[in-house]
């Protein structure tokens, strides 16, 4: 049986995007640049993985949740953004990882553990 | 196959803990019921539970506060698991390459009283699962305008730390939401005022109401980092005045490489780093993840209202409140790249994940001992001063103090030196302990080094050990 295609992320790059959607984006930002100098656009970056500067240029990537509306208002003002990931759908994807119902039948029965008993 | 626990199996597997082990776990039911009116569950393990031992320690582990740092519940709901299964079978566990001796296991179950409250924010865990996957705050919805990314306020800001972030913080910090923000369109909103929401009035119900509470950890992810106190700004241990009580300072906190630190006696900080190297190490252990130990300030902004800095704070506002070293682990996984959080369908990644970082959360349980570190002054015609350490292998209590034991004495400093320099750790501790008890401390601290000082003189017990 032939393996699935890889599902892939929508969208990619400078795309076009949606401004009523949300999107997983990396804002170019210099190196010593304040993320606070962003915060005239809605942009959700809190706690969430950050990229190393890269040290040839300078240049570092500041991994956020940006609406469409948000990406094309950095856009205009001349700011890099590329887009990672339809958030929504890939969103979407992951709650499938997520139990449905009670596997647990209300305490009657408890989940299996993960270390070895040694 | 699913493999994250939604919050009704993260209940139910509390209740299966109950049932299937009454004598070593209790499941509390919390004062506050959610704003989706859910109830929240901690639960208590420990063998032959005494709530009157103040000896013996207890630890706090939370999780589930962002609610899309999925894996947090499954982690906590894991490691408690597994302690359980393992205690009733009298054996040890395994991670990886690491190895948890049954020993060990006895000792977290005999010898400390562990809670875990593996969902503070069921009512967001819940969204983030089923509408929002990128939902970060509670459900709160009192600031609603319409708009709905106003709904909720970040709990990890809303605990009474420097929680008035404009007053208390540079503004030049106040710029970076990630500090906090009264914007309720923003992640980090702190809400209206400290401990407005249920979720963090829960967690300060459990460090009011938990007897002898040493260590506190907020299971967070995703940078890979074990953090240690403090998140406001950098530490000092020289300028007991440049504290977070101090008015002084008020719009001078939250700046790198300025002129203000946040105070922290040595000897907090030596038993701070000393418990995080000790969770970074055994998570490194299992197969080999780098985290790091690090002050929660590193992690690149500070932070106001934050759960880690008001468990530390407490026994400085309040004197008569024990000391609680708190930690915030932020776990993270293999393939995570350019992900944010739990983005793989991969099972193993969740899976290896649990692998690292409950070998994490019992090596915090073994280390809370050392966090009971306390000095306690006694009738100075007996000795002076005692300081009580309890060992955590074997509940052995011991009393010391310059003709006693020294606890884990470092082998590479003489039995002198490492008198010395418990004595002066001793005394750090106790320096702005107010009222005839403290002098009575400090006073004990001073003859107990001039009799080891003169001891060493004469050639005295140090002299062996050099």
């Amino acid at each position: 049986m032939p393996a699935k295609p890889r599902r892939s992320t929508p969208v990619r790059g400078r795309a076009k995007v949606d401004q009523h959607k949300i999107y997983r984006v990396f804002v170019h930002i210099g190196s010593h640049e304040r993320v606070g100098t962003l915060d005239h656009v809605k942009l959700d970056y809190a706690c969430m993985s950050q990229p190393p500067t890269d040290e040839r240029s300078g240049i570092r990537r500041l991994h956020a949740y940006a609406s469409g509306h948000a990406i094309e208002t950095l856009r205009k003002a001349g700011r890099k953004v590329e887009v990672l990931a339809d958030a929504m759908a890939e969103g979407k994807r992951l709650q499938k990882l997520v139990g449905k119902g009670d596997r647990f039948e209300g305490g009657r029965r408890g989940p299996g553990g993960i270390g070895k008993l040694v | 196959m699913a493999l994250l626990m939604n919050t009704t199996e993260i209940e139910s597997a509390l209740v299966n803990f109950e049932r299937t082990y009454p004598e070593l776990c209790e499941r509390l039911l919390l004062p506050e019921r959610t704003c989706e009116n859910r109830s929240c569950h901690a639960l208590r393990i420990g063998k032959n539970y005494d709530p009157d031992d103040t000896r013996r320690p207890a630890v706090l582990i939370i999780g589930g506060v962002h609610a899309r740092e999925w894996g947090g519940p499954d982690i906590i709901v894991n490691f408690v698991g597994d302690v359980l299964r393992a205690y009733s079978h009298g054996k040890g566990l395994q991670y990886g390459d690491k190895i948890i001796s049954a020993n060990e296991i006895k000792a977290i179950l005999e010898t400390i009283t562990v809670f875990a409250f593996p969902c503070v924010n069921p009512d967001g865990v819940e969204f983030s699962h089923t509408a929002t996957f990128m939902w970060r705050k509670n459900r709160n919805p009192a600031r609603f305008n319409g708009d709905p990314d106003s709904i909720g306020v970040d709990i990890n800001r809303n605990y009474d730390f420097l929680w008035d972030y404009k007053t208390c913080f540079h503004p030049q910090a106040w710029q970076d939401s990630s500090l906090a923000s009264d914007d309720p369109l923003k992640e980090t909103f702190h809400g209206d005022r400290p401990f407005s929401e249920p979720e963090t009035r829960n967690v300060k119900w459990l460090m009011d109401n938990i007897p002898n509470l040493t260590v506190f950890l907020d299971l967070h992810s995703v940078a890979g980092d074990v953090l240690f106190s403090w998140g406001n700004d950098q530490n000092q241990s020289f300028d007991p005045s440049q504290t977070f009580t101090n008015r002084a300072y008020d719009g001078k906190r939250g700046l790198r490489d300025d002129s203000y630190g946040e105070y922290i006696s040595t000897a907090d900080l030596h038993t701070a780093s000393s418990i995080a190297t000790a969770i970074r190490n055994a998570i490194g252990a299992a197969r080999g993840r780098p985290y790091t130990a690090v002050q929660a300030f590193g992690l690149g902004y500070p932070t106001s209202g934050a759960s880690d800095d008001y468990a530390f704070s407490r026994h400085i506002v309040h004197p008569s409140l024990p000391r609680i070293l708190a930690f915030t682990l932020e776990f993270n996984f293999k393939s995570d790249g350019k992900k944010p959080f739990l983005v793989t369908k991969d099972p193993a990644v969740l899976h290896n994940t649990m692998i690292d970082v409950i070998p994490g959360l019992l090596a915090l349980c073994l280390e809370a001992p050392a966090a009971l570190l306390r000095v306690a002054p006694v009738d100075r015609a007996v000795s002076g001063l005692q300081v009580v350490h309890q060992k955590g292998e074997a509940g052995e209590i011991w009393l010391g103090g310059a003709d006693a034991k020294i606890q884990a004495p470092d082998p590479y400093r003489s039995l002198f030196a490492n008198q010395v320099w418990h004595l002066m750790n001793a005394y750090e501790a106790i320096a702005s302990m107010p009222g005839t008890a403290g002098e009575i401390a400090r006073e004990g601290i001073l003859s107990a080094m001039q009799r080891l000082a003169a001891e060493e003189r004469k050639g005295g017990p140090g002299s062996n050990n050099k």
